[in-house]
C-alpha cells in the first residue's frame, strides 16, 4: 500500500488494468497512509483546539448533509406529492377558468337570443316562432318542466386502491340510460348539468365519463323532460330498465329514479352556425339553418 | 476521533431536525450518499489499521461527495448521467465492497 507502483523499470503484466487494480487493491484512501507517514507536527494547545472545532464542524455538517439526503431519499412522496398539488392546482385553476368562459359563453347567448328575438320577432313572427320551437328542440336554450330523475351511482368500494371498474357507472350505462329515456318520449335530457343535444357525446376516458367533452363526477344525475307518467312506463318497458336492473343487481351499482314536479336544464350554449344563405325576397322561404336545428 | 463523534451528532440532529434539501439536489444525493458510505467505511479501515487521521477522513469524506455529485452533474450536462452515475457507483462500490472485507479480516481474522 506504498506509493512506489508507478513509473519502474518492470512493468506489470496487466498494467493496462492500473485503473481496475487501483480501485480493487488500494481502496483505501491514500491519505490515511501518509498522514500516518508524515512527521507529526507539534501544535500548540490552543491550535489544537482551533482544529479540533474546525474538524467537529466539519464533520458535524457532514453528518447532517449525510442524514438529511438520506432522509429525502427515503420519503420520496414529497417530489411526487409536489407535482400531484401542481397537477391539482392546475387543474383546479383551469377548471375555473373554463368555468368562466362557460358563464360568458351562456351569457353572450342569452344576449344574441335577445337581439335576435328583438330582430326577429316584429318583422316576421312566424320565423320566430319556427326558431324558438327549433331551439327548445335542438337544446340550445334552457328549459323548465316537470320530468323524471334518475340517479346513478358507482357501486361503494371498500377498498380504493383496488376498485373493479365493473363497479362504476360507465359511459355505456349512461348512454342506454339516457337513450331509453329519448325513447320514452322525453323533450330535453341534461347530465349532471350538461344539456344533452343532438350533436352530444357520452364517452369516456379512461375512467372518466365525458359528456361532450366536459368530464363528470358520480353521482351522475340524468334529468329528463317530458310527460312524467308515459316516460316512466316507457322506459320501465325499454331495455334500458333491464340493463338498470342488472347494474344494480350484478354491480351494486345504485340507481334511483323519482319523478320530478320542476326541472330546468341549462341551454346547451351558443350554436354553430354551419350553413346559411342570404335572404330572398320573402324571408321565411329561406331559414338559416342551424346547429342541431333539426335532429 | 472528533471528527467520528461531530459525524455522530451531526446524524442524530439530521434524524431529529429532518432538514430539507433543495429539489435542484434530488439527483445528485443518491450518489452522494454512496460515496459517503464508501468515505465511511475507508475511515474505518483506517481506524482498524490504525492510520485514522480526523483531517484525512473529513477532506475524503467532502471531496468524495462534491466529486460524486460532481461527475453526476457532468453526466446530466453531457446526456450520459445515468451511464456515469452508473459508473460511480460500481467503482465506490468495489471500493466500499473491499474495504468491507478488509474491515472483516480485522474483526474476525478471517
Amino acid at each position: 500500500m506504498s506509493p512506489e507502483r508507478a513509473g519502474h523499470a518492470a512493468r506489470a503484466v496487466d498494467a493496462s488494468m492500473g485503473l481496475l487494480n487501483d480501485v480493487i487493491a488500494r481502496p483505501v484512501d491514500p491519505g490515511y497512509a501518509e498522514s500516518a507517514d508524515r512527521a507529526r507536527v507539534s501544535h500548540t494547545p490552543a491550535e489544537r483546539r482551533v482544529i479540533s472545532v474546525a474538524h467537529l464542524a466539519v464533520a458535524l455538517a457532514l453528518g447532517l448533509m449525510t442524514t438529511g439526503a438520506i432522509a429525502n431519499l427515503r420519503a420520496p412522496q414529497s417530489s411526487v406529492q409536489q407535482s400531484r398539488a401542481l397537477l391539482a392546482a392546475e387543474i383546479t385553476e383551469r377548471t375555473a377558468t373554463a368555468q368562466r368562459h362557460a358563464e360568458s359563453n351562456a351569457a353572450l347567448s342569452m344576449e344574441i337570443a335577445q337581439l335576435q328575438s328583438d330582430a326577429l320577432a316584429a318583422a316576421n313572427p312566424t320565423l320566430f316562432a319556427q326558431l324558438a320551437e327549433a331551439e327548445v328542440l335542438s337544446g340550445a336554450v334552457a328549459v323548465g318542466g316537470p320530468g323524471l330523475v334518475i340517479e346513478l351511482d358507482d357501486a361503494p368500494v371498500a377498498d380504493p386502491s383496488d376498485v373493479d371498474p365493473a363497479s362504476r357507472v360507465q359511459d355505456l350505462d349512461l348512454q342506454l340510460v339516457t337513450n331509453g329515456l329519448w325513447a320514452a318520449g322525453a323533450e330535453a335530457i341534461a347530465i349532471n348539468g350538461h344539456r344533452l343535444t343532438a350533436l352530444s357525446a357520452v364517452r369516456s376516458a379512461s375512467s372518466a365519463i365525458l359528456v361532450d367533452l366536459s368530464p363528470l363526477v358520480a353521482p351522475y344525475r340524468v334529468e329528463a323532460i317530458g310527460d312524467v307518467e308515459s316516460m316512466q312506463t316507457g322506459f320501465a318497458r325499454s331495455s334500458a330498465a333491464n340493463h338498470v336492473a342488472l347494474l344494480t343487481g350484478t354491480y351494486g351499482i345504485s340507481v334511483t329514479t323519482r319523478a320530478a314536479d320542476k326541472l330546468t336544464l341549462p341551454g346547451a350554449g351558443s350554436t354553430t352556425l354551419h350553413h346559411a344563405a342570404a335572404p330572398e325576397q320573402d324571408v321565411a322561404s329561406s331559414m338559416p339553418t342551424q346547429k342541431g336545428g333539426t335532429p | 476521533m472528533i471528527a467520528v463523534i461531530g459525524l455522530v451528532l451531526g446524524a442524530i440532529l439530521g434524524l431529529i431536525l429532518e432538514p430539507t434539501v433543495p429539489q435542484a439536489l434530488a439527483p445528485y444525493l443518491p450518489i452522494a450518499v454512496v460515496a459517503a458510505l464508501d468515505a465511511l467505511f475507508g475511515g474505518l479501515r483506517a481506524l482498524l489499521d490504525r492510520t485514522f487521521d480526523d483531517r484525512v477522513f473529513l477532506v475524503s469524506f467532502l471531496s468524495n461527495v462534491v466529486v460524486a455529485a460532481l461527475i453526476v452533474f457532468l453526466g446530466d450536462q453531457l446526456g450520459v448521467g445515468t451511464q456515469l452515475s452508473t459508473a460511480v457507483v460500481v467503482v465506490l462500490g468495489i471500493r466500499i465492497f473491499s474495504n468491507a472485507a478488509a474491515i472483516r479480516r480485522h474483526l474476525f481474522k478471517a
